[in-house]
């Protein structure tokens, strides 16, 4: 299989526009997500002066274009240029700061890059990231969504009815998990195969008594999908503080290896040592966390009953070679349309 | 056998951090939330269980002027007497003539109150000091420092709450006061060696600071240690979230195996395994059966310069 070029990478790969007003916390959220910026790094980014295109390849799932643009407007050829840049869009962020006084500037921004967006391209998904809310409480994050959601909505309800529908508002903050919890669910929405993956899982999941089951990208902490078992944020914050420790442990005890193992070093898949990455958590409440490669850069992270779980470690993994496999086709698909080097 | 407590004053001036460290090592803080804290009013006494028989008596000393002005005065006797250590934290965006001038009084009533005591000189949010004048940045404060304690055993550090410095740094702390590391260290040597593991390390449950460590098989990175104390520390503070403790962690990649998991009461242990044919479940019968040997060294562990040993 011929490497792509760079070329047919960059018109493949979905692009995602961040929008927002200066300071707002634009670059922040993509650098914390993207490039593992820490949090509190994030106070000596520059402000962003022109558009900044950022090429995210991970993995088969987590394909993308990050176009994070200034929050101060620009020449009216920079403004011209925006709506072409829009139409080549499939989503929208844009953020919102709620720590800012200037909310009134927010809103009539919001609403008219929502519109220009839309009448760009009238497929694009629209997400508001309402940020910074690591200064709210629960119930504050809550109220100042649902009102925000409300002004919004009757402030474009006079000019342009259809395009409410296409909106999701999520508060987010890069302290915390709410932004990779966001961000998550903004690329779910550009996966087609997205219900093909749910349905994998909800097959593992019943046939191995699972209470929960997430597919992660592994280098952003991103889940691409999960079973249609009831949600709960914590679920997801400890799955993902897992992945970090695997690759935080796994950074720290490979770097030896690589020197023993030099001899085998040509073909770099780690499929041909034999041995995926895994990792076993025991909980004392009797939960279990488990953890497994299943593909390039993709990991499988359950929750379980320990009941469940003792003396059933070969069925588990038996299914999860089964669901491997089903995802393998998925992927290899998925590399044909979106003209990726194939894996094997 | 008794308990035994020892004294560790925590000194440095006002916002240098002090109470940011004490609260992320020993309550469990995230680094973010000490912004919250407020100033130290007086002295906080605090008293920490270590290592069953040792008790850690610290004394947060407020860092504002008129408050060391009266430890160094009225007070002195009272502050200074029968100290352990002594751990003195700087900012390091803001040393000033008028921090070492403390600095250099604080180590006279020392010298005058408690004459053995260890100097450990933590010079901390190193994460506000530009990377590449860091070194340097280092090199003459160290020079400095040690010149002003020259009558006493000091040492520094450099630390950051955002970081595993401020593991490296607390863990060295600890290790002090701690007499009987030799026939732990060889008895946790005999350990690794029986379980065919490249190193072993032991940490304390709640802290997560190293206690003590056998290498084998030698590794490049020489933070690895605290790097661990800090990333299964937060990942505990995180299944706590969950009301759930953490009870032991296996991660396998193709190259090698690592073990976390409780060990003795006080402490938990780490095993790391790269020959790929040993099995966990062996290892981990090794370490039940080592456990009865290491309880009286860790959980009733006699103390150093404490008068209960002969
Ligand atoms: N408290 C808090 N601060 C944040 C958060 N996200 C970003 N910030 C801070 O907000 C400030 C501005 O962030 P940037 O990402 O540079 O803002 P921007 O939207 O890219 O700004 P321009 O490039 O000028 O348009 C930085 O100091 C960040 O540290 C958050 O979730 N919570
Ligand atoms: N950048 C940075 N800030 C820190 C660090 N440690 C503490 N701080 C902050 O410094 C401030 C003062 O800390 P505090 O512990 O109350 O200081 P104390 O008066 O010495 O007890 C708090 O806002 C902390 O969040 C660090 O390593 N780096
Ligand atoms: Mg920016």
């Amino acid at each position: 299989v011929g490497r792509p070029t760079t070329e047919s990478l960059t018109k493949s790969r979905p692009q995602i526009l961040i929008a927002g007003l200066p300071g707002s916390g634009k670059s922040s959220v993509q650098s914390v997500v993207f490039h593992k910026i820490s949090p509190h790094e994030t106070v000596f980014l520059a402000a962003t002066e022109s558009v900044h295109k950022h090429e995210v390849g991970n993995s088969a799932f987590v394909q993308l274009q990050i176009l994070d643009i200034p929050g101060k407007l620009g020449s009216v050829e920079a403004e011209e240029n925006l709506d072409s840049v829009m139409k080549g869009c499939s989503a929208l962020i844009f953020v919102i700061d709620v720590t800012s006084e200037n909310t009134d500037e927010a809103l009539s921004r919001l609403k008219d890059t929502i519109l220009r967006a839309y009448n760009a391209n009238s497929n694009i998904f629209i997400e508001v990231f309402i940020h910074k809310a690591d200064a709210l409480t629960e119930e504050q994050r809550r109220y100042c969504q649902s009102e925000l959601q409300e002004r919004v909505d009757d402030e474009l309800r006079e000019s342009n009815d259809k395009v409410i529908n296409r909106i999701s508002y999520r508060t987010t903050s890069i302290f915390d998990h709410s932004v990779f919890e966001a961000f998550s669910l903004v690329v779910q929405r550009l996966i087609s195969e997205l219900g093909a993956l749910e349905s994998m899982l909800d097959l593992l999941v019943n046939r191995c008594i699972m209470e929960k089951a997430f597919l992660f990208d592994e280098v952003s902490k991103l889940y691409i999908a999960t079973d249609s078992t009831p949600y709960h944020p914590q679920d997801f914050e400890l799955c993902s503080d897992l992945i970090e420790v695997n690759i935080d442990l796994g950074g720290i005890y490979s770097e030896k290896i690589a020197k023993k193992g030099a001899a085998d070093k040509d073909d770099d898949d780690k499929s041909s040592k034999g041995r995926s990455s895994t990792a076993t958590i025991h909980l004392s409440n009797n939960m279990i966390l488990y953890l497994r490669e299943v593909s390039q850069y993709l990991l499988l992270v359950c929750i379980m009953r320990r009941q469940n779980f003792d003396g059933n470690v070969g069925l588990i993994e038996y299914n999860v070679k089964i669901f491997a496999e089903g995802l393998r086709e998925i992927i290899e698909r998925r590399r044909q349309e979106l003209n990726l080097p194939s894996e094997s | 056998m008794a308990a035994v407590k020892q004294k560790l004053l925590l000194m440095g001036k006002s916002g240098a951090g002090k109470t940011s460290m004490r609260s992320i090592i020993f309550a469990n803080y995230v680094p973010r939330e000490t912004s919250r804290l407020g100033a130290t009013i007086d002295v906080e006494h605090s008293n920490i269980r270590f290592l069953g028989s040792l008790t850690l008596s610290l004394w947060d000393c407020g860092g504002q002027d008129h408050f060391i002005d009266n430890f160094l005065e009225a007070e002195q006797e009272n502050v200074f007497k029968d100290v352990a250590v002594l751990i003195y934290v700087f900012d390091a965006e803001s040393m000033e003539t008028k921090d070492t001038d403390y600095f250099r009084r604080v180590c006279d009533a020392i010298y005058t109150n408690s004459r053995g005591a260890k100097i450990f000189c933590l010079v901390h949010k190193m994460d506000l000091i530009n990377e590449n004048e860091r070194e340097q940045f280092c090199k003459v404060r160290e020079a400095q420092l040690k010149k002003i304690g020259e009558r006493l055993d000091l040492t520094c550090f450099w630390t950051s709450i955002w970081d595993e410095t401020l593991y490296k740094a607390w863990s060295e702390i600890v290790r002090c006061l701690i007499s009987n590391l030799d026939t732990l260290k060889a008895k946790l040597r005999a350990l690794c060696e029986v379980c065919e593991a490249d190193e072993v390390v032991i940490f304390e449950r709640a802290t997560f600071l190293v206690i003590a460590h056998a290498v084998i098989e030698p590794h490049d990175d020489i933070h690895r240690f605290e790097k661990i104390s800090n990333i299964i520390k937060q990942f505990k503070l995180s299944c706590n979230k969950k009301r759930a403790g953490l009870e032991s962690l296996q991660v396998q990649n193709a190259n090698s195996t690592v073990l976390i998991l409780d060990f003795t009461v006080c402490t938990s242990i780490m095993l790391v395994c790269s020959d790929t044919r040993i099995r966990p479940a062996a290892v981990l019968h090794n370490i039940q059966l080592a456990n009865e040997g290491f309880k009286p060294l860790l959980d009733d562990a006699p103390i150093a310069g404490s008068d209960m040993l002969i």
